[in-house]
């Protein structure tokens, strides 16, 4: 095709203006070849839609699932100090943390008794932050370890617990654990300790070096167990759930055992024993494990199931216990 | 307003509208108008001369005028049969108008290729 006046037989010429004809064709050309269908449109505005609810659904669910971490506190060590982390502690319980707490003192401790001879346990009823709580209060009794299956009938006992934890894998004491100055278990995975030496009690958390060798050389008592309260400061742990939670507590150095009624957290726990006055305490293995005490009235105060392992070949070969006994 | 072909000279002016043009054929110094009421009209002005006034006149609207070799120009929207080998072409709108002309193979090779390409 040729665009010139004169052609021959063998050719055709488009007549007209060639420049405008070239850009309408052009323009033509141009203007179908992009021109979206309606059906594209629709498309893309579907799709756009879609997208949209997608980011939507995705940030509810990723709200949803935004678990608050809390800032654990440190543990002390021989060398430095622990902090109370103050948004921890707002977060402890379930109900306002009472700002008149019931502060144990010694007064209250030694109200009741009748007779200072008497070895036995003065059993409390109290409540802390709505926490029901009974507190074991031994009166002229010292306290030792006892190793094995306890004696149910043994009746010097006026107060025991299952002290230490009992490693499920391999039925081992978890930490250290001494008795009458044998160390029969080693280790520190529990940072809280508690030893008896010469009718002292020393609670406490860290390596405990100083109590780990005095122990054994006065041929004394020591277990390991997670620590509570640290001079009057709540210490963060990690097991969750609820349960049945006991310790051995010293407040202005009287020892006393706790015991919770309802199932309670740990941090729960540790809160309440801190808002109690308690200056140093350390768990006591809690749930459904059997124990008991032996109030001024030779009335036997029991907790736990004595069941609880059901049957005595079910007991751990490593059970262990706190025992107080007539000094 | 529609543009019109005019073809004037001092005695004679005729005035058609491009979309009335089925085809114009020389015949020497003439060309006959083939209009689509199928009357035709013999015009004193050669061909070459019709092209120019068609590309002066008409514009962009002197596209749909193809000139096939030296003596044919056809209306494209009439366009309704080729036939290459039987150098045939069929000028129709399927109505009124029904003329039949001749051109070269390699003309009308050209015309198909460029229906065909303006088709797709």
């Amino acid at each position: 095709m040729i665009y010139f006046n004169d052609i021959d037989d063998n050719q055709i010429q488009v007549l007209g203006t060639r420049e405008e004809n070239n850009y309408q064709n052009r323009l033509q050309k141009f203007v179908l070849k992009f021109k979206p269908h309606i059906k594209t449109y629709v498309f893309i505005i579907i799709s756009v839609l879609n997208l949209v609810v997608v980011i939507i659904i995705f940030i509810f669910i990723a709200r949803d699932n935004n678990v608050y971490n809390r800032t654990e506190v440190q543990y002390i060590n021989s060398n430095e100090e622990y902090y109370l982390n103050e948004s921890d502690a707002a977060e402890i319980g379930y109900f306002e943390i009472d700002n008149t707490p019931t502060v144990l003192n010694q007064k209250q401790i030694y109200d009741n008794i009748k007779n200072k001879d008497i070895t036995y346990t003065e059993v409390v009823d109290t409540v802390v932050n709505d926490i029901p709580f009974k507190i074991y209060i031994p009166h002229n009794a010292v306290m030792s370890l006892h190793h094995g299956i306890i004696d149910l009938k043994d009746t010097t006992i006026v107060y025991v617990a299952q002290a230490a934890d009992i490693r499920a894998d391999n039925g081992n004491i978890v930490g250290d654990f001494i008795l009458k100055g044998e160390q029969i278990s080693r280790g520190i995975i529990k940072r809280g300790y508690c030893a008896s030496i010469n009718g002292q009690i020393f609670i406490g958390m860290g390596n405990g070096d100083g109590f780990l060798n005095e122990t054994i050389t006065q041929g004394g008592y020591m277990f390991r167990q997670y620590p509570l309260v640290h001079n009057g400061k709540w210490i963060n742990n990690k097991p969750k759930g609820k349960s049945i939670r006991r310790s051995i507590c010293q407040s202005k150095g009287q020892t006393f055992m706790v015991e919770t009624i309802s199932r309670e957290s740990f941090s729960d726990f540790a809160q309440s024993l801190v808002d109690l006055g308690v200056d140093n305490a350390i768990y006591l293995v809690g749930s459904n494990t059997y124990g008991w005490a032996i109030d001024q009235d030779n009335i036997k105060h029991e907790f736990g199931n004595k069941e609880y392992y059901t049957d005595i070949q079910n007991i751990p070969q490593n059970i262990n216990y706190i025992v107080w006994r007539k000094q | 307003m529609e543009k019109f072909l005019l073809i004037s000279n001092s005695n004679e002016l005729v005035r058609v509208a491009p979309k009335h043009i089925v085809c114009i054929t020389a015949d020497g110094d003439y060309s006959t108008l083939l209009q689509a009421d199928g009357e035709s009209r013999v015009v004193l002005c050669q061909l070459g001369k019709l092209v120019e006034m068609i590309n002066s006149q008409l514009g962009a609207r002197g596209n749909d005028f193809i000139r096939l070799g030296r003596s044919l120009i056809i209306n494209l929207n009439y366009v309704h049969y080729i036939n290459v080998p039987k150098q045939k072409l069929v000028l129709s709108d399927s109505c009124s108008v029904n003329h039949t002309v001749t051109a070269s193979k390699e003309a009308l090779k050209q015309l198909k290729e460029l229906i065909e390409e303006e088709g797709k």
